[in-house]
């Protein structure tokens, strides 16, 4: 069922009362789970300013912040040129079809293009995927107590008041399992997730994508308990895919900061080495800085399809994308240390099923529609000075910044 | 979903408007009551700047959230306006015959289609778009009363429907949907008045508001009362002065 959006003073108290809750106790946090001794040295000048080259960047960090911008701006233009391409495929795909592969190819553009999907079977999958995403939090918070840890398995818990965390995720999980006071369930989990503060930015990023199911919790009415809550309404599918698509970006470029503890997750695991778009983004960089130019790649990987999610872009299709890599990572890579990320796999599944997409471009084009003029020429060159500004300006100005940074806090 | 998909067009409908030269198209034209106040010579800009689309059962014209970019008339076969729930539930709305218009609405509007619409059978329709369709309204404002007119009766049979579904009940609303159908797309022959149109039950149930049982049952009954005959693509109605006593018997 859907439900009125939040009335922000809510979140706000929430977050408020949650940090109050917890602000007394301590959680050491660092990856504990997940192997991440380094095999071999990076070479670290590759991520810091060099003195005589074009912005002090590395030629090969610069070609692969270019081709991941150049690919951006092709899905931004595409996005921008949809009705064009809906027009195509409406008078010169669907037009030549009937019956059932007319109906199929349709449900397939929609679903491609973020329109409303409508049928029986993916109506289904969206309530299963809205309950999913909704309990499967609830899994690994039992998992984190079990394992002294503080809401991910990733935080342990320090000795002394471990037993009143583990007792606190217990109670938590039962409100969400039971659907209890969902907003006093999103208050302690968004409360959490602002506590990690206290060990850096860095651990409050890793966790951000659990904020997701703290919003729809903190959205949710109080007599939740009552209601089935099978689907998301448009705010909270807004805030959902913004913050989801802002976790992963985020996330991206703290894999660049922090490149050692990348390629140490990567040197203990292979396997993700193999990735086809990663492998794209690293083509044609100096062999001699293969493990470097990995985990640029990776990393601003992760930052477009953050990017195309927070923005509306294809959201679908990255959700998809998203879902299956996490899925793989789970079941193939990492096995059961990688547990918790059921959570974002069921984020990933309630986006993508939900019939109320919209794009963060719109207004902008809304603007551009009232001033089209007649010549599609000017219109596609328009387009494409808007897609490629976009994608540079995501990528790049960053990937400079990062460049200056100090890594001294990370030994 | 129930449509005779691969249905042939029926022969009555084939030949109201034969695919024939420039001359009987204009004629062709000429007989929808959306442009029947324009003069052959209008007429025949209209159909320069028209497409005719031959179209198979079981077609989609349009879907639910398509933009609205033109507008289309029936000109032969049938076709049927329908609704789709998020959850996938078809409602049909309306059956489309030869004459009939669809897509105006939406497409004056500029919003996004609100139903869907596909064959019933074999069909031709005429698609004139939204930027073609306002220039020729800019030179010809007459065709704008035209369609005003025909809004107007839309509306006008919109209102009867929620008047017959608050205070009517659904054997009342069967008789009547038959009544309209024979009055206009009714042929007279050796057996009575016969409606060609592949109709399921579902459809004819979901434009009602009623269930499939409950108006196949009460089709059953009517066909054993001799009210009514069924065959595979067409319903024929042997006395409709029988059928108009039982529309009000059912109405009192």
């Amino acid at each position: 069922m859907r439900f009125h959006a939040l009335k922000s003073t809510r979140l706000r108290k929430g977050a408020l009362a949650g940090l109050a809750l917890l602000l007394p106790t301590a959680a050491l946090a660092h990856e504990r789970f997940i192997k991440h001794d380094m095999k071999h040295p990076m070479q670290d000048w590759f991520f810091s300013q060099e003195p005589g080259k074009m912005f002090g960047m590395d030629a090969n960090m610069v070609q692969i912040g270019l081709l991941v911008s150049l690919v951006l701006s092709a899905f931004i233009f595409i996005w921008f040129l949809r009705e064009s391409l809906d027009e195509f495929i409406r008078y010169s795909v669907l037009s030549r079809l009937s019956g059932w592969p007319q109906r199929l190819l349709h449900g397939l553009a929609c679903f491609i293009m973020d329109k409303p999907v409508r049928s029986a079977w993916f109506y289904a999958l969206g309530e299963w995927s809205v309950i999913m995403f909704l309990r499967s939090p609830a899994l690994v918070l039992m998992f984190s107590a079990t394992n002294d840890s503080l809401v991910m398995p990733s935080y342990p818990l320090e000795p002394s008041s471990a037993v009143y965390f583990k007792f606190a995720q217990v109670a938590l999980a039962v409100l969400i399992l039971t659907q209890t006071m969902l907003p006093l369930a999103g208050a302690l989990v968004i409360g959490t997730w602002f506590y990690l503060f206290r060990w850096g930015p860095f651990v409050a990023i890793d966790a951000l994508p659990v904020v997701t199911a703290g919003i729809l919790y903190a959205m949710s009415p109080w007599a939740s308990h009552k209601l089935a809550i099978t689907r998301l309404n448009v705010n909270q599918t807004r805030w959902i895919r913004m913050v989801f698509g802002f976790g992963f970006l985020v996330l991206g470029w703290s894999k660049i900061y922090n490149h050692n503890l990348t390629i140490g997750v990567a040197d203990n695991y292979p396997a993700i080495m193999n990735d086809p778009l990663v492998g794209f983004f690293a083509m044609g960089t100096d062999p001699a800085l293969r493990r470097e130019a990995w985990v640029v790649s990776f990393a601003l990987a992760e930052v477009m399809s953050g990017f195309m999610v927070m923005m509306g872009i294809f959201t679908r299709l990255w959700s998809t994308i998203m879902l299956t890599m996490f899925t793989k990572l789970m079941l193939v890579d990492f096995g059961w240390d990688e547990i918790p990320h059921i959570y974002p796999i069921g984020c990933a599944l309630a986006i993508l099923t939900s019939n109320y997409l919209r794009s963060e471009f719109n207004p902008l084009e809304r603007i551009e529609r009232v001033m089209r003029s007649g010549s599609p020429f000017k219109r596609f060159a328009l387009m494409a000075v808007f897609s490629v500004g976009i994608a540079l300006l995501a990528v790049m100005p960053m990937l400079y910044f990062l460049t200056f940074t100090d890594r001294s806090m990370l030994k | 979903m129930e449509t005779a998909e691969h249905a042939p067009p029926h022969p009555s409908e084939v030949n109201r408007f034969p695919p024939s030269g420039e001359e009987d198209v204009i004629q062709e034209l000429k007989q929808i009551p959306l442009f029947q106040r324009l003069s052959d010579a209008e007429i025949a800009q209209l159909q320069a700047l028209a497409q005719r689309k031959q179209l198979t059962a079981g077609t989609n014209v349009f879907f639910q959230d398509d933009p609205s970019d033109s507008f289309y008339v029936v000109l032969s076969g049938s076709a049927k306006i329908y609704q789709t729930s998020e959850d996938g539930k078809e409602r049909t709305l309306k059956v489309l015959h030869p004459g009939e218009s669809f897509g105006e609405l939406a497409m004056i509007e500029g919003l996004s289609r609100s139903a869907s619409v596909q064959t019933l059978e074999a069909a031709e329709i005429l698609m004139l778009t939204r930027k073609d369709f306002q220039a020729f309204c800019d030179r010809h404002p007459s065709v704008l009363w035209g369609l005003l007119q025909y809004l107007a009766e839309q509306l006008r049979h919109m209102n009867e429907d929620v008047l017959d579904m608050s205070f009517k009940d659904v054997p009342y609303r069967v008789l009547r949907m038959l009544s309209v159908l024979v009055e206009r797309h009714g042929v007279a022959g050796p057996d009575g008045w016969t409606i060609s149109m592949p109709l399921s039950v579902k459809d004819m149930a979901s434009m009602l508001g009623s269930n499939q049982g409950v108006v196949s049952r009460l089709l059953d009954g009517y066909e054993n009362d001799g009210l009514l005959k069924r065959d595979h693509n067409s319903w024929t109605v042997p006395d409709p002065k029988a059928l108009t006593r039982a529309l009000e018997f059912a109405g009192q």
